[in-house]
């Protein structure tokens, strides 16, 4: 019996505009909302496949360790096409620094070329669905009690011999009979366009998220269900119904969301960025006093021939003779363990700073529990691999490869060698800087005088008495380091199974929302009045 | 007639239910978002004046010890919270909210995070035209979709021609109704909106405020008009009010996901720019020839300002900035014009419309930022003409212009209280007001159009 009043429900669904229309809006707003998310994920595949390129070539021009700053490029999850979560608003490239830990990840995060797109409006599937599956949840059960009862025809069915629990178990079936092929249809759509993507390939694990993403929308558009019900069950007329449930909708799906944003901004206060970077400045003015500190002490420091240097401590030299050679070779012994330590006490700083923006994170999630809509979004975003958890979860692998790195340098006593800074091996340094001066010069100036007195004479320039070439004086001459022994960043792959027990926890929230609504509605119906 | 029409409708909505819902919710967002605001735009102003003291100290510091330290230096401007964000935040957390620059060249933009948490999702922020797109356009519609559909239903409609009335009276006093309900209701939130923040200090009331509020109530009543008139239009051409519950919220779903959800699509088919990748491929392949141009020892660098690798270093390094600005002058432009271009097509959906209206009434947003990079275009121009003034005095300067390096010119301090400083130049009323005529034309054309198919269905409509 309750199958023949569900078909009834579901064929009367069939043949109204209402579900036409829905279908319609299906077809107009997947379609376009998938088109734009997989063009955003090629396009940030690109920026993966640009920046990984890029740091590949940078790791095989490193001629000496102080440029060893492996670049790691975090690849887009191809399931950022189903929810976008945070992972639009947040870099994907990580450099590992010894001066500092990183933070937050940098470089181009959406993948758009022109930044000033981001203004325009735009929601991944999982919002579309969130949207339209639950007006569309409460369209088919506002008016499923209070319609009938105001056709009468409810009284005509109860005086049948039929219990009333039936005719509810039957019409709620009814309900779900229309709103599930919606739902499938759009799963559908979605699915049929990724598949017709060549460059967007789903492994089996990446398949089975999409399945569970697909349950998780059904408890949520049941919880809507439930919602629509029970409000057609309490209301008066259908006509008051609808209005409850609309405004229940627009409650629910656009403004709680926000009020629980600004609710936990005002109970956690989050620095600008900026002013985090000027407290890490100061630390580093203490460390350029501790390096000058300790550069006093070694004397012809910077007699260099050929130099380079820059980020994060890169210094390059050749030609120098051996006392510049030897003594920035002390330096660089004494100086990174203290760049390294002082990195620690930045990090306390930048700790603190995530701390505050996870705690917000945190106050935003738990108020977001009292939503439907916002619940299933998070869990998307678990299922999806793009929330925070498994973003932090990612830097916090590039934090630990950086300890393994420093190690690496600590055991194989690196930064006590000269291969730290210079490409040129030990034997080939000058004796001293006049040495040096007197081989390119060809004898012209035999030592530091003579240059100046030539120098003075001459503007300044000196490239010019340079004639006797010096091959192993220029770094860009050496071969590449073998870097086959240095460690390399393998990247645990967040698997679903690792977040399914915090989305059991969340998708049970919105089970428990569904059974009380239902127990609800059961309650009302027992003792409704037919009249 | 007509007064006794409207007053029949008005008197009704104010005894619907929905009606009685909405005002309250929309008082509630109006109270709750200005509590907020207030909250965060003193908490916005004090960080950034805080960040704005160390800005300013960092560049008197520069200034004062060396010219060309200041002069070569790439800084960022990054834009000050605007106060009358409480109208409409128009976007400004997703696009570039600072610009790069140094006395030779402005380099480029991009988005500072500042106070905003890259954890949260958070699409729209409540303000007052949050309200009116979301809340306010549903409203309109909800409390039209019936007007018609619903009187014929209860066989009202017939009875009401029964009587010497005209149908576009009829037609009109239910438009007029709803229109002049919800302007109550605004004004009402506003006002309140207007009180709380008065008093929690986050604005100060002057002539500014009331203007921007008269022009907000203004392009917000012609929305309603619209999508009132939208309503009509659907309780017209359906039979049952609950079909045309459906249109209506079909045309509001139209207009306020589907239609500004395809922007970026457009964007990128139809107005397609260069991968950023090209370009800067680009760039270094145009740098490595210059590069290649140059005499060795063009890297060599001494205490002697004098030393002749300096003047060709700094000519090269001019050519390398010049060769990079053409490329990405034209790159920007590009990107502002694919902005627009799609901003045009979108302005189909009126909500869309309206958030772009925003703009032109707070002078924020895109046209702000649009506005202040021309403006700091023409400031560099003014400071680099300032410091080639002050470079020329010196005797120990080589005047040889490097954008980069600080040995080729002069190294002498100036008085920071001398220098000219970009201060954020507000877009003038005028240049807002004609774009604001624009948009208010469109939306009164889209209001006309929508009245005539309105009415002419409901003339010929069957009452029955």
């Amino acid at each position: 019996m309750i199958w023949h009043i569900a078909k009834k429900e579901l064929l009367l669904n069939l043949i109204s505009a209402r579900f036409i229309l829905a279908l319609l809006l299906c077809l107009l707003l997947i379609p376009v909302t998938m088109i734009v998310s997989v063009d955003s994920f090629n396009n940030q595949y690109r920026t993966y496949q640009v920046a990984k390129d890029g740091a590949e070539k940078e790791q095989n021009s490193w001629r000496v360790y102080s440029a060893v700053r492996p670049t790691i490029v975090l690849p887009p999850q191809p399931l950022s096409v189903f929810c976008q979560g945070i992972s639009g608003q947040m870099g994907h490239s990580v450099k590992i620094k010894l001066g500092e830990k990183p933070m937050l990840g940098e470089g181009q995060t959406n993948g758009r070329d022109n930044p000033l797109l981001l203004s325009f409006f735009s929601i991944d599937f999982v919002h579309i669905v969130a949207i339209l599956i639950s007006l569309l949840a409460l369209i088919f059960s506002y008016d499923l009690f209070s319609g009938e009862k105001e056709n009468g025809t409810l009284k005509l069915m109860l005086s049948n011999s039929i219990g009333k629990s039936t005719v509810i178990a039957g019409k709620i079936t009814g309900v779900f009979l229309t709103l599930i092929p919606i739902l499938l249809l759009c799963y559908l759509i979605s699915v049929l366009i990724i598949l017709f993507t060549p460059q967007i390939s789903f492994s089996a694990s990446e398949w089975f998220a999409v399945f569970i993403l697909f349950l998780s929308s059904f408890l949520f558009m049941a919880s809507f269900v439930g919602m629509g019900i029970l409000v057609s069950v309490k209301s008066r007329s259908s006509f008051n119904g609808i209005v409850i449930s609309l405004f229940l909708w627009l409650w629910f799906l656009f403004l709680w969301p926000n009020i629980a944003i600004y609710f936990a901004q005002s109970n956690v206060k989050i620095g600008m960025l900026d002013q985090l970077q000027q407290s890490m400045d100061q630390y580093d003015q203490e460390l350029y006093k501790k390096r000058d500190e300790i550069a006093q002490k070694l004397p012809e420091l910077y007699q260099y021939w050929n130099a380079n240097g820059g980020d994060d401590g890169y210094i390059e030299l050749s030609g120098s003779p051996l006392p510049t050679m030897d003594n920035n070779r002390r330096l660089m012994e004494l100086f990174e363990p203290i760049r390294i330590e002082y990195a620690d006490k930045k990090w306390a700083l930048q700790q603190e700073y995530l701390d505050k923006l996870e705690n917000q994170e945190k106050i935003a999630r738990y108020l977001s529990f009292m939503s439907p809509s916002e619940l299933f979004g998070h869990i998307s975003s678990m299922i999806c691999g793009t929330g925070s958890g498994s973003y932090f979860e990612l830097l916090n692998q590039t934090r630990i490869y950086r300890d393994v790195l420093i190690q690496y340098f600590r055991d194989n006593k690196i930064f006590s060698s000269f291969i730290y800074f210079t490409p040129q091996p030990e034997r080939s340094f000058f004796k001293t800087y006049d040495d040096l001066l007197n081989v390119v010069t060809g004898g012209i100036c035999k030592n530091r005088q003579e240059l100046k007195t030539w120098m003075d004479a001459h503007n300044g320039s000196w490239s010019v008495i340079w004639t006797v070439p010096y091959p192993e004086g220029s770094y860009s001459t050496y071969p590449p380091l073998d870097l086959s022994a240095l460690p390399k960043f393998t990247r645990y792959k967040l698997g679903i199974d690792k977040s399914l027990p915090a989305i059991f926890t969340e998708a049970g929230t919105l089970l428990i929302i569904f059974i009380l609504l239902f127990s609800l509605i059961y309650n009302a119906c027992i003792k409704y009045d037919v009249r | 007639m007509f007064k006794n029409l409207l007053f029949k409708e008005i008197q009704l909505n104010l005894k619907n239910l929905r009606f009685q819902i909405a005002f309250v919710i929309v008082l509630f967002v109006f109270i709750v978002g200005s509590l907020f605001n207030v909250n965060e735009s003193r908490q916005k102003q004090e960080l950034y004046s805080k960040y704005q003291t160390q800005w300013l100290s960092d560049i008197r510091t520069r200034v004062e010890s060396n010219a060309s330290n200041l002069a070569t230096r790439t800084t960022s401007y990054i834009m000050r919270p605007r106060n009358n964000s409480f109208i409409s935040d128009c976007k400004e957390r997703f696009i570039p909210n600072s610009i790069l620059y140094n006395a030779f060249n402005i380099f480029g933009f991009e988005i500072k995070q500042t106070v905003s948490n890259p954890l949260l999702n958070r699409f729209e922020e409540i303000n007052w035209s949050f309200i009116v797109i979301f809340v306010i356009s549903l409203l309109a519609l909800l409390l039209t979709f019936d007007a018609v559909s619903g009187e014929r239903e209860a066989h009202t409609l017939a009875l009401c021609f029964t009587n010497q009335v005209s149908r576009a009276q009829v037609l009109f006093s239910k438009w007029i109704s709803v229109i002049l309900l919800i302007s109550i209701t605004l004004v009402t939130g506003i006002f309140i909106s207007l009180i709380i923040l008065i008093i929690g200090k986050a604005i100060v009331f002057n002539s500014v405020v009331i203007v921007e509020t008269c022009f907000f109530l203004l392009f917000s009543m012609l929305l309603t008009a619209l999508m009132s008139c939208l309503g009509l239009f659907c309780s017209v051409i359906a039979s049952t009010s609950n079909v045309s519950l459906l249109y209506a919220l079909t045309f509001w779903l139209l207009f306020s996901l589907v239609i500004p959800n395809t922007s970026v699509l457009w964007a990128e088919k139809l107005f397609p720019i260069e991968h950023a990748d090209n370009v800067e491929q680009q760039k270094s392949l145009k740098r490595e020839q210059i590069d290649k141009s140059y005499p060795v020892g063009r890297w060599s660098s001494s205490g002697n300002p004098f030393m002749p690798e300096h003047k060709i270093r700094a000519a090269m390094q001019m050519d390398f900035m010049l060769s990079d600005k053409q490329i990405n002058d034209s790159y920007y432009q590009a990107m502002f014009n694919q902005c627009e271009r799609s901003r045009d097509i979108t302005s189909i959906s009126p909500l869309s419309l309206f958030s772009y209206g925003m703009e032109t009434i707070t002078g924020g947003g895109y046209l702000r930022f649009q506005y202040n990079w021309n403006a700091l275009h023409v400031y560099q121009q003014q400071f680099l003409a300032f410091f080639k003034n002050f470079d020329a005095k010196d005797n120990d300067s080589p005047h040889w212009y490097n954008p980069y390096e600080t040995y080729s010119t002069t190294r002498k301090p100036m008085k920071f209280e001398e220098m000219p400083l970009y201060t954020e130049k507000i877009i003038p009323l005028s240049d807002r007001i004609v774009k604001m005529a624009f948009y208010s034309g469109l939306l009164l054309i889209y209001i006309f159009l929508a009245f005539a198919v309105t009415f002419i269905k409901f003339v010929r409509s069957d009452a029955r």
